[in-house]
C-alpha cells in the first residue's frame, strides 16, 4: 500500500477550482472523481509525457467544475419546471391542490411560534425594504416634478469648496448674457428667502416667505391656480406690492377662500395685494407660504450675496458647456467690480437642480436602501433555513407519498403550499407596513425630506413590489422544495442501491439527503454572517461617531435657556430698530426670574446666519486672491454672559461700542490662534466683505471669547474657521435672535416674555421658540434618526442571523445524533464531540464574518461622509462588532453542542 | 410528462459499457470511446453523464474502494439497467426509421 501512495501524483489544483468542486461536488463524489482524474492522468504521462499530461488535468478538473455547477442548475430548472407545471392555475387545484394548502395550513398552525415569527420577519423585512424603495424611487429616480426637470439647474458662485449664493451684481450680468442669446441658457431666474411677519386682520404670524423674479414660475413651469402670477413689469423697483400665495397655505390660513384674490395682507409692514393662488407645489415651493416678486434695484458694489439662481439649459445643451461660459461670464465682469470684490479666484458654477434638491438625503438614502435590501436577504434565508428543517421533519411523509406514486412535481408543490401561504401572509403585512411608512413620510413633509410629498406607489414601485415578493417567495420557497425533492431523489437512489451495492457510498440515502440540508443550511447562515456583519458594523460606526457628537462642546450653556427669533418690519429706520432692540432688551431683563437677555444675529449650534471674508491689514492677500472666510454675527455686550461664553483676553463689548465709535470686533480662540498661533490676536485690524478701499471701514480686533459652534455641532477644521463677533449696536438690523437666561424652567417665562413682546408691538410675533436643549437635540436630531434607522436594521440582521446558526446547530446534532452517539460508544471523548460540534456550527460562521468584514471594508467609502470624529475604517469599531457578532454566534451554539456532547449512547442504540 | 430521449453522449455512454461486457468504469469507458470514435472525449463530461444516467435509473452503480485490488484505486463500477436498454432500442429504432430510404444519399463513397 505504501509503496503505492508514493506513485507519481498530478498537479494539486488551485485554491479557486478546489473551492469551486467544493460548492459543486458533495464530498463522496470530489473523492471519487479525483481517484478517476488520477488514474486517467497515469497513461497519459506515460505515453504524452509529464507535461501533456498535467495540462489535460488541468483541463479535466476545470471542465468537472463547470459542469457540475451547469449539472446542478439544470437539476433545480428541471425540479421548478416540474412545479411550475403543478403549479399552473389549472393543476393548481386539481389534484387535491387544495387539500395541499389545508394540509399545509394545519401543519403551520401547529407551530403557531414559528410561522409567526417567519411572518413577523418576512412583513417587517419587505415592509422596510418597499417603503425605502418608494423613497428612493420619488426622491432621488423620479424627476423634479417641472415641466422641464432634466434642463434645470442652479447656478451659484464657486469659491473653493464651498457653493454660495449670488449678487443682484451677478444676477444682472448673466440674465443679459442669456437675453442676448449668447449662452447654453434658455433662461434664469433668481430667488431669495427672507423672514417675514404677516399681518391679516387678527392673524399675525411668521410666514416662510420665497422673493421670486417674475421670470421664475414660467422657468419651472408652474402655473397659477387661481388668479395670476407675476407680469415681467412687476419685478421693477417702483412696481406695487403683490403677492402670490402657495397652494398650502392658500388652504391652511384662508380656507381656500375663492375671494381671496385682490385682498391686501401686511407683511414685514407693508402692504400687499393678492394676486394669485399657485396651482401645485414642486419641492421648491412647497416649503414656502408666501412669495413676492423680487424688486430688484441696480447695484452699487458686487455684494451682497444673496441670490439663488435657477437657469434653463437649452434643448440639447451641455451643462458643461454650460459651465464654462459661465466662468467666462465672470471673468469678464470681474475687473467691472474689481474695486468692491477682490477675489479672482471665486467663480460661477452650475449643477443640475435635482442636486441642489436632494444632493443631501442622497448618500444616506442609498445607504439605507442597501441596509434593507440586506436585511430582506437575510429574513428570506432565515425563512428558507428554518423552512428546510421543516421539509426534513416531514421526510417520512414526503418519502410515503413518493412511493405511493407521487410526482416530482406534486411533491414540490405540497412544500411550496406551506413557503407559499407564509410568503403571502408576509407580502401582505409588509404591505401593509409599507403603507403606513409611506403615509407617514408623507404627512411628515418636507421638514422631514425633500420631496417627501410626492411619495407614492407608482408603477415602478408596485413592480419592484412584486419583484420583491416573487424573490422572497423563491428563496423561500425554492430552497426547500429542491431540499425536499432532491432528498427524494437521494432517498430514491439509496433505495435501489441497497439491492445492488456491495460496500455502497458509506452513506445511507437519508444521511446524504440531510448533509445536502446541512450544507444548503450552513452556506445560508455563511450568507446571513456574510450581510450582517457589514450593517452592524456600518451602526457602530454611527454610533460610535454619534457618541462623539454627543460629547462636542457646543460652547455655550444650554440649561435654563430661553431663546426665539423676531423680525421687525421692513419699514422701522436703523434707528427705529435699534430703539425697539434696546426697549425690548430692557424690558425682558425687568421680568421676574429672568438672569440675563442677550441678542444675536445667529443662533448656536446650527443657525449661523452670515459668514464674511476679511483681509488682515498686516498680512494682506495678494489682490485677486481669495481672502479668509470666518462666521459672523453681531451680538449685544449681554449675549456673552447670557449664553456663558466667556471672556479669555481683552475686553468686552460695552455701551462704549456705538455706531459712531470706531468698529471693533470679538474674534474666538479658534479664530485668534488660526491666523495669529502663539502672537497676541488684540489690537489687530482687518477689512471686510472684499471691501479694500481706504475709505472702507477698518475693524479692530478688541477680545477674544470662547469657541461656540454656529454652524453645526460636526463642524471640525476646515476653511470656515473662527468667528466674529461685531457690536449689535454697530451693525443694525431687523433680524435678531433674543436670548434669556431663566432661573428655573425657561418656559415659564415664555408667556411673559411674550406679553412684553406684545406691549411694544403687538404685530410682531415672537417665532422660532425654543430651550438650549432643544437646539442641542435639533442638532443632533438628523444623525441619531439616522443611526436609529441604521441600527435597528442591524440589530434585526444580527439577531436572525444568530437565529439561522442556533437552528443549524440544533438541526445538525439531531441529524447527528446516531453518529455522535456511535462515537462516544466506541470510546470518543465528550469534549471531543464537543469541539467538533462546535468548529462544524462556527465554520460558516468565521468564513462569513470575513467575507462580511471584506465586504465592510470595501463599502467604507459609503459611509464616510456621514461620519464626525472617526474613520469608516475605525479599527476598534471592526473588531468590537467583530467580536461582538461572533461572541453571540459562540453563545448561540454553545448549548447544541454541549447537547451533543450529553448524547447518551445506550438509549439512541436502543431507538434503532 | 414526455419520455426523455437520450442525448448523443448519454447514449454513447450506455453503448460502450454494453461494448465492455455490462459493467465498467469512467476510465475504461473513456478509452473505449476514444478507441472506437477516433475522437478525444472530455474525462470530466463522462464523470457527470454516467451519474445522471444513475440518477435517471439507466444506470446502478457499485463502489470498489481498491482495498485488496491490483490497482488499489477508488473506483465506481456502472452496469446498466433494463430501463437502459429499453431506451437504446427505442432510440435506434427512431434512428433507423429516419435512415430509411436514406442509404443512397447518405452511403460513404
Amino acid at each position: 500500500m505504501s509503496a503505492q501512495r508514493q506513485r507519481p501524483a498530478p498537479p494539486e489544483p488551485s485554491f479557486v477550482l478546489k473551492l469551486a468542486w467544493r460548492l459543486t461536488l458533495d464530498p463522496q463524489r470530489r473523492r471519487e472523481a479525483r481517484a478517476e482524474l488520477a488514474e486517467g492522468w497515469e497513461p497519459r504521462r506515460a505515453r504524452d509525457g509529464v507535461e501533456a499530461a498535467d495540462r489535460w488535468h488541468r483541463r479535466q478538473v476545470t471542465e468537472l467544475a463547470v459542469r457540475a455547477a451547469i449539472e446542478r442548475l439544470r437539476r433545480a430548472i428541471a425540479v421548478l419546471l416540474a412545479a411550475g407545471r403543478e403549479l399552473r392555475p389549472s393543476r393548481m387545484f386539481a389534484n387535491g391542490g387544495l387539500l395541499d394548502l389545508r394540509t399545509s395550513c394545519r401543519g403551520l398552525l401547529r407551530t403557531p411560534g414559528t410561522s409567526v415569527a417567519i411572518v413577523a420577519t418576512l412583513g417587517l423585512a419587505l415592509g422596510a425594504s418597499l417603503a425605502t424603495f418608494a423613497l428612493v424611487h420619488a426622491v432621488l429616480v423620479e424627476p423634479l416634478p417641472y415641466r422641464q426637470p432634466e434642463r434645470l439647474t442652479r447656478i451659484y458662485h464657486a469659491i473653493r469648496e464651498f457653493r454660495w449664493p449670488l449678487s443682484v451684481a451677478d444676477y444682472m450680468a448673466i440674465e443679459e448674457e442669456i437675453t442676448a442669446g449668447n449662452t447654453s441658457f434658455a433662461g434664469v431666474a433668481a430667488t431669495a428667502t427672507r423672514p417675514a411677519t404677516l399681518v391679516a386682520g387678527e392673524l399675525v404670524e411668521r410666514v416662510r416667505i420665497r422673493q421670486v423674479t417674475p421670470s421664475y414660475f414660467p422657468l419651472l413651469g408652474v402655473e397659477a391656480a387661481r388668479g395670476r402670477l407675476f407680469s415681467l413689469e412687476e419685478g421693477r423697483p417702483e412696481s406695487a406690492a403683490l403677492v402670490v400665495l402657495s397652494y398650502g397655505y392658500w388652504q391652511r390660513a384662508f380656507g381656500g377662500d375663492e375671494n381671496v384674490i385682490g385682498r391686501a395682507l401686511r407683511l414685514n409692514g407693508e402692504t400687499h395685494t393678492v394676486i394669485g393662488v399657485l396651482s401645485t407645489a414642486g419641492p421648491i415651493e412647497e416649503r414656502y407660504d408666501l412669495f413676492t416678486a423680487l424688486r430688484l434695484e441696480p447695484p452699487t458694489r458686487k455684494g451682497p450675496f444673496f441670490l439663488t439662481l435657477v437657469g434653463l439649459l437649452r434643448e440639447d445643451a451641455e451643462i458643461e458647456t454650460a459651465r464654462t461660459e459661465l466662468v467666462e461670464i465672470n471673468r469678464r465682469l470681474f475687473p467691472v467690480w474689481q474695486s468692491t470684490y477682490q477675489d479672482a479666484d471665486s467663480t460661477y458654477g452650475v449643477e443640475p437642480l435635482t442636486e441642489t434638491v436632494v444632493g443631501s438625503v442622497k448618500r444616506p438614502l442609498e445607504l439605507l436602501l442597501g441596509a434593507v435590501l440586506f436585511v430582506l436577504l437575510i429574513a428570506a434565508s432565515n425563512t428558507a433555513n428554518l423552512l428546510i428543517a421543516r421539509v426534513h421533519r416531514r421526510s417520512a411523509e414526503l418519502d410515503l407519498r413518493a412511493a405511493l406514486g407521487a410526482s416530482r412535481g406534486r411533491l414540490a408543490r405540497l412544500v411550496l403550499a406551506d413557503s407559499g401561504l407564509l410568503a403571502i401572509a408576509g407580502a401582505a403585512l409588509g404591505a401593509g407596513i409599507a403603507v403606513g411608512a409611506i403615509r407617514g413620510i408623507r404627512s411628515a413633509g418636507p421638514d422631514l425630506l425633500p420631496r417627501a410629498s410626492e411619495l407614492g406607489f407608482g408603477g415602478p414601485v408596485v413592480a419592484v413590489a412584486v419583484g420583491l415578493m416573487l424573490a422572497a417567495l423563491l428563496l423561500t420557497g425554492g430552497l426547500p422544495m429542491l431540499q425536499a425533492v432532491g432528498g427524494l431523489r437521494h432517498r430514491r437512489r439509496g433505495a435501489t442501491a441497497t439491492g445492488s451495492a456491495a460496500g455502497g457510498s458509506g452513506l445511507s440515502g437519508r444521511s446524504t439527503a440531510s448533509a445536502g440540508a446541512q450544507r444548503t443550511r450552513r452556506a445560508l447562515v455563511l450568507v446571513q454572517f456574510a450581510v450582517a456583519l457589514p450593517l452592524l458594523i456600518g451602526a457602530g460606526l454611527l454610533l460610535n461617531s454619534f457618541l462623539r457628537l454627543q460629547r462636542v462642546d457646543p460652547g455655550f450653556e444650554s440649561e435654563r435657556l430661553l431663546s426665539a427669533s423676531i423680525s421687525l418690519p421692513d419699514a422701522f429706520a436703523d434707528h427705529e430698530n435699534a430703539a425697539f432692540w434696546h426697549q425690548l432688551a430692557g424690558r425682558t431683563a425687568a421680568i421676574p426670574g429672568v438672569q440675563g437677555v442677550g441678542l444675536a444675529e445667529s443662533r448656536p449650534p446650527a443657525e449661523s446666519q452670515q459668514s464674511n471674508n476679511f483681509n488682515l491689514l498686516d498680512r494682506p492677500v495678494p489682490p485677486g486672491q481669495t481672502q479668509p472666510i470666518a462666521t459672523w454675527l453681531a451680538a449685544t455686550p449681554d449675549y456673552f454672559t447670557t449664553l456663558g461664553i466667556p471672556l479669555l483676553r481683552g475686553r468686552p463689548f460695552d455701551e462704549g461700542d456705538v455706531p459712531d465709535a470706531p468698529p471693533v470686533v470679538l474674534v474666538d480662540r479658534r479664530w485668534a490662534e488660526r491666523y495669529y498661533p502663539g502672537e497676541n490676536a488684540i489690537g489687530r485690524r482687518f477689512q471686510a466683505g472684499g471691501c479694500d478701499r481706504p475709505d472702507c471701514e477698518v475693524f479692530t480686533v478688541v477680545g477674544i471669547v470662547g469657541d461656540v459652534h454656529y454652524n453645526g455641532l460636526q463642524t471640525q477644521t476646515g476653511t470656515l474657521e473662527g468667528t466674529i463677533y461685531t457690536p449689535h449696536a454697530q451693525w443694525p438690523s431687523q433680524f435678531r435672535y433674543l436670548f434669556v437666561r431663566t432661573e428655573g424652567d425657561p418656559f415659564a417665562t415664555l408667556p411673559l416674555v411674550r406679553a412684553t413682546l406684545r406691549e411694544l408691538d403687538s404685530e410682531i410675533p415672537l417665532a422660532d421658540v425654543a430651550s438650549g436643549s432643544e437646539l442641542i437635540d435639533a442638532a443632533l436630531a438628523a444623525p441619531r434618526g439616522f443611526l436609529w434607522l441604521l441600527g435597528g436594521f442591524a440589530i434585526a440582521a444580527t439577531m436572525l442571523s444568530l437565529l439561522g446558526t442556533y437552528g443549524v446547530m440544533v438541526f445538525f446534532v439531531q441529524q447527528q445524533r446516531r453518529e455522535i452517539g456511535v462515537r462516544i460508544a466506541l470510546g470518543g471523548d465528550p469534549a471531543t464531540t464537543f469541539r467538533m460540534v462546535l468548529a462544524r456550527g462556527l465554520a460558516p460562521v468565521l468564513l462569513g464574518s470575513a467575507i462580511g468584514v471584506a465586504a465592510a471594508l470595501g463599502l467604507s467609502g459609503a459611509i464616510a461622509s456621514s461620519l464626525y470624529g472617526v474613520t469608516a475604517r475605525d479599527p476598534l469599531t471592526f473588531a468590537a462588532c467583530v467580536v461582538l457578532l461572533v461572541g453571540a454566534a459562540v453563545l448561540s451554539c454553545l448549548q447544541p453542542a454541549r447537547r451533543a456532547a450529553q448524547v447518551d449512547p445506550a438509549s439512541i442504540l436502543r431507538q434503532e | 410528462m414526455p419520455r426523455e430521449t437520450l442525448g448523443e453522449l448519454e447514449q454513447q455512454i450506455l453503448l460502450a459499457i454494453l461494448q465492455l461486457g455490462g459493467e465498467s468504469y469512467s476510465v475504461r469507458i473513456v478509452e473505449e470511446l476514444e478507441q472506437r470514435t477516433g475522437r478525444e472525449v472530455a474525462q470530466a463530461a463522462v464523470f457527470i453523464v454516467l451519474r445522471r444516467l444513475e440518477e435517471k435509473g439507466l444506470l446502478v452503480s457499485r463502489l470498489d474502494d481498491g482495498a485488496g485490488t491490483e490497482s488499489g484505486r477508488v473506483r465506481r463500477y456502472f452496469s446498466s439497467t433494463p430501463l437502459a436498454l429499453e431506451r437504446l432500442r427505442a432510440s435506434r429504432r427512431a434512428l433507423l426509421e429516419l435512415w430509411d430510404g436514406l442509404e443512397d444519399v447518405l452511403s460513404e463513397p
